[in-house]
């Protein structure tokens, strides 16, 4: 990664967290909801993973991602 | 040692007559100080089997304790006791001082004792107690304890009143719902055999509709009993409401006999006959459709003018038209034949009517990208917008699209540990990731909200997003 790239998109996350929320969203609150969704992402796709080797799909398509997807919501539902 | 000195208390003993030596009688003089902390009587007597109890009963034997020194020494001994080992006692102390619930209810007792009456004199006996006073001192105690007694059986006429329609239910006032035992989830049909067997039950309010309703309303049937005079059925299904056996005037074979319920019982359940509102002024009997939620929800579509409807009834005129006309022309069937009620005609609308809604049905969830549903997923026209750059929350914000580079790079991260030689994301396969990204944060900010909510905040704050994770 290179030094000067922004790690996430920090305006953008806010924005659409604050679109679905309703509310305001508190300074570095962002940063930990980037760190949630990377978790999200590593799940989803090793999960789709599995999917895929299970169907024996070399690499990652959008069916087993789809597939995956209820699980990992259903995990990271509060 | 212990040897030693019991051979010196022989002495002592043997010596008893003869003058003592002032060597021991100076050590037999202050027993207590010296010996007794190390040898208790206990010590002597009990555990050193070779001492000769006859030596101990003999009242010349002058080391032997008397009884106040005997007490003195066993109080001694209790306090010594009390002091090293007090544990048991001590916690027992304790315990008494924690609040048990037996003692509130102690003290609650001792507090109301000196105020609270006796229960007889507070309603009916009021108007008893100023003759038990005329009736004078010396009858008093007996005319107050025949009191309570009159006063009690007052209270059970007042409250037979009240008691007497719980324990006896007539048989044909309804309570059809309340008080009717589980249905075996099969027929029984009298054989013993099959009721000593424990099977599946089921609640009354859920049971199996397609077996009971469905053959009793098939077309080939005229029932016409259950729907001409539901009050009549009503009694006569309540008076045996609790056998499934008959009613004594079902037309037709015992079978299907045996086979209807009052339609009353599945009222619990969300799917039954019903009435529609409309129409129940003019065409009473026999005009009804079959209610579930799915078909309420279709209803409402149809008939409420509300954007999303419009839009379906629009895409869906076609579809909608039928389901009118099916509906106009099976109710023109009721209208022709009012008494006989063409029940299969019924279930035939029922079923379009079904199949029209439910096409419907995925067209809204499929316009409404909200729902991470395998059914919108799977819906070839599923995709709902196809401007990147406006899209609207629940909350009317709008809020701009996940970059799909992000998507892509924190997806490749990811991808590093799934051990895929091929490690390239597809077009549609990050399409489906930005899908489930929307979804997720979607999903997130409803946590997030409610959680923040619930703190009194209007602000989401770090630590929302913490007990989400922890969740």
């Amino acid at each position: 990664m290179v030094a000067g790239k922004k790690p996430y998109p920090k305006a953008t996350l806010k924005k659409i967290v604050k679109a679905h929320s309703g509310m305001n969203v508190r300074k570095n609150t962002d940063i930990t909801i980037y760190l949630n969704y990377v978790l999200f992402m590593n799940r989803l796709i090793k999960e789709a993973a599995i999917h895929a080797k299970q169907s024996g799909e070399r690499g990652l398509t959008a069916r087993s991602v789809r597939k995956a997807t209820r699980d990992a919501l259903a995990k990271f539902k509060g | 040692m212990n040897l030693d000195v019991l051979d010196m208390g022989r002495a002592d003993v043997d010596e008893e007559p003869v003058h003592t030596p002032p060597r021991r009688r100076t050590r037999s003089v202050e027993p207590s100080a010296t010996r007794f902390p190390y040898y208790t009587p206990s010590h002597r007597y009990f555990q050193n089997p070779h001492y000769p109890r006859s030596a101990m009963d003999t009242p010349a034997f002058e080391n032997a304790p008397t009884p106040h020194a005997i007490a003195a020494r066993r109080a001694l001994d209790q306090r010594r006791l009390a002091t090293f080992t007090p544990g048991r006692s001590r916690r027992q102390s304790f315990r008494e001082q924690r609040e048990t619930p037996m003692l509130i209810l102690r003290n609650l007792g001792r507090a109301l004792a000196p105020t609270s009456n006796v229960i007889a004199s507070s309603s009916s006996p009021d108007k008893v107690s100023p003759d038990g006073n005329d009736d004078g001192n010396g009858n008093g105690e007996a005319s107050g304890s025949g009191r309570p007694r009159r006063g009690d059986d007052d209270d059970d006429d007042d409250e037979l009143p009240i008691d007497r329609p719980r324990l006896s239910l007539p048989l044909d006032e309804g309570s059809s719902d309340d008080l009717q035992p589980p249905q075996s989830s099969i027929l029984d049909d009298g054989n013993l055999t099959l009721q000593s067997v424990e099977l599946p039950r089921r609640a009354t309010s859920e049971g199996p509709f397609s077996l009971r309703g469905v053959l009793s309303y098939y077309p080939g049937i005229s029932d016409d009993a259950l729907w001409d005079d539901p009050d009549r059925e009503h009694t006569a299904s309540d008076s045996f409401g609790n056998t499934i056996r008959i009613s004594p005037r079902g037309p037709g074979d015992p079978e299907i006999a045996d086979l209807r319920r009052p339609v009353e019982a599945h009222h619990g359940s969300d799917f039954s006959f019903d009435m529609p509102e409309g129409l129940d002024d003019d065409n009473d009997q026999t005009t009804f459709y079959m209610r579930s939620p799915v078909i309420d929800d279709i209803h409402s579509i149809l008939n409420a003018p509300n954007p999303v409807a419009d839009d379906i009834a629009l895409m869906h005129a076609k579809s909608r038209g039928g389901v009118d006309k099916m509906m106009a022309s099976t109710e023109d069937q009721f209208d022709q034949f009012p008494d006989i009620g063409d029940f299969g005609s019924v279930s035939s609308l029922g079923d379009a009517e079904m199949e029209a809604i439910t096409q419907i049905d995925f067209e809204t969830l499929g316009r409404e990208p909200e729902k991470p549903d395998d059914d919108v997923i799977g819906y070839p026209h599923g995709r709902p917008k196809k401007k990147k750059r406006a899209r609207i929350s629940r909350h009317n914000i709008e809020y701009p699209q996940l970059p799909a580079v992000f998507v892509r790079q924190v997806a490749h991260t990811a991808m590093q540990t799934t051990g895929f030689v091929n490690q390239r994301i597809s077009a549609d396969t990050l399409e489906a990731l930005t899908q489930a990204s929307d979804w997720y944060f979607e999903q997130l900010g409803d946590d997030l909200a409610a959680y923040a909510n619930h703190a009194n905040r209007r602000t989401i704050e770090e630590r929302d997003v913490i007990t989400l994770m922890n969740r």
